[in-house]
Parts: C-alpha cells; sequence; structure tokens
C-alpha cells in the first residue's frame, strides 16, 4: 500500500470494524436548488442512484438548460468512513470540460465549477463557487 | 440544438458587453511557498508554486513521517474568477499515483489558499476514497 501523507492510512481497528469502503451518498439523493436566484450558472442538479452507481442531472441558467446526466464519484471526509461528505463530476463537451466538486456543510452542498474552455477562444478558464439546498 | 452547435453552456460562459478578455492572468498571487495553517496535519504540509512563462508549476509535500512525501512537479490549469479574467482564483491538478489519483484544487482568497484533495483509491479494497480540506498562508 503507497502512502502519500499519514492521512491515507486506515488503522487495523478501524479496517476490522468497516471492511466496507463503498462510500454512501444516499442520503443526498434528490433536488439541490441554487441558494442565489439570480446565478448565472447552475440553478439546480438532481442526485439519483442507478444500478452502476450515482449520477447528476444539472440544469443552468440561459444557455443549453439542462446539461444531462454523468456519474457522480463520492468521497468521504476520511480514509475510515463511509458516508459521503461530496462529491465530484465531469462534464465533456468538446469545445468546454466542466469539473465539478463540492462538499456538504450545514445542510448545504457547496458546489466548486472549474471551466475549461478547449475551442481557441481565447477566454480564461474560470472558477465559481455556489451553494445549494435540499428540497425534497 | 447539440452540444457542437453552441459556444456557452450558460450566462456565465458569455462576455458581458463592454468588457474584454484580459490578455494574461496575473499569476503572482499564488506563486511561493504555502504552509499549512495547521502544523500537525496529517495531509498536505506544504506546497510550491512556481510560474513558467504563463503557466504555473506545482509541488506538493504530503506530512509522512520520519520525512515529507514529495508528490512531484506538475503543471498545473489556472482558472480566473471571471470569464473576463483579471483576477487568478486558482488551480486545480491530478496526481496518479501506483493505487491512487488524487484531485487537488485550490483556491486563493484574502491571502489563504484552500485546498481540497479528493483521494481516490484504484480498487485496494483496504480505503475509502476520501475528500481533505486544508489552509495554507505564505
Amino acid at each position: 500500500m503507497q502512502i502519500v501523507k499519514h492521512d491515507d492510512q486506515k488503522s487495523d481497528a478501524s479496517a476490522l470494524a468497516n471492511p466496507n469502503t463503498k462510500v454512501d451518498l444516499s442520503c443526498f439523493l434528490g433536488t439541490w436548488v441554487n441558494t442565489f436566484k439570480d446565478t448565472r450558472s447552475i440553478t439546480r442538479f438532481v442526485l439519483s442512484q442507478t444500478s452502476m452507481g450515482y449520477t447528476i442531472t444539472t440544469n443552468v441558467s440561459d444557455g443549453v438548460g439542462d446539461l444531462g446526466t454523468v456519474e457522480v464519484v463520492p468521497f468521504a471526509p476520511t480514509v475510515d468512513s463511509t458516508q459521503a461528505d461530496g462529491f465530484v463530476a465531469r462534464y465533456e463537451f468538446g469545445f468546454l470540460e466542466m469539473l465539478l466538486t463540492s462538499y456538504y456543510t450545514k445542510g448545504l452542498i457547496v458546489v466548486s465549477q472549474y471551466t475549461r474552455f478547449k475551442d481557441g477562444s481565447g477566454r480564461p478558464d474560470y472558477f465559481n463557487r455556489e451553494f445549494f439546498f435540499k428540497t425534497d | 440544438m447539440t452540444y457542437q452547435d453552441i459556444t456557452c453552456l450558460n450566462d456565465n460562459c458569455r462576455l458581458a458587453p463592454g468588457y474584454r478578455h484580459t490578455a494574461n492572468l496575473d499569476l503572482s498571487s499564488l506563486v511561493g511557498e504555502w504552509r499549512n495553517t495547521n502544523p500537525a496535519t496529517g495531509g498536505i504540509a506544504k506546497i510550491h508554486i512556481s510560474q513558467v512563462q504563463d503557466r504555473l508549476e506545482i509541488r506538493v509535500f504530503g506530512a509522512r513521517s520520519p520525512d515529507l512525501c514529495d508528490w512531484g512537479l506538475l503543471p498545473v490549469t489556472v482558472y480566473a474568477y471571471e470569464i473576463t479574467g483579471e483576477t487568478v482564483a486558482g488551480f486545480e491538478l491530478t496526481y496518479e499515483f501506483d493505487d491512487q489519483q488524487a484531485l487537488v484544487t485550490a483556491i486563493h482568497n484574502r491571502g489563504v489558499l484552500v485546498i481540497h484533495t479528493y483521494h481516490k483509491f484504484k480498487d485496494d479494497g483496504l480505503r475509502t476514497n476520501f475528500i481533505c480540506k486544508e489552509f495554507f498562508h505564505q
């Protein structure tokens, strides 16, 4: 086992007590709405579970509206836990790539959006962060 | 409409009338050595950021007894705060290790570099994918 930092290591006691390593995102499933009604970016997203794993369906303001559905990779807060604390998803549109990283805090999911242009338009890659609350 | 027909996914991708792109993003606010605000961290102890022409390269050092673990020097993708590109927001990159992938995202705000590292293990069946959130100062 390769250790690149101390926190990568799972304790022996923890490994015995909880051999499962699958991160559970089920408590976040449902519709999440942007706290900022006038956002120029993601207005809402839906987290779902399929037989293959978890997915996200994202809606944005104006533009194309529905960005479609992609796979979500859930992450726990520590190497010992299995309850999700956030997730990562990646949209690929050819001319543009959008990386979504997120974490949960105090009833909100904080989504960081890293948008990278690949169309030679000269637009700088840009970042924005927004907050979402659960509606169902 | 297909995605091939468009160049904007949402309003943020569009430059407002009267605005223009900045030719080069000023990266100087990120350059230098950044140390974890928690000296007892079990995560990332420090990172070095250097500028090479209009790009940034970073070297991450993980906290691992007895010495630090050098993750290596890699170029990063830099992001602006706005489509106008006047202020650098941060960067992201992915380290590929033998048995894990570490996505490192960093955002600079008021002298603090907030780093989230998403560790995804390659099916070792022992460890859970996890997030590490840490703060760094110069």
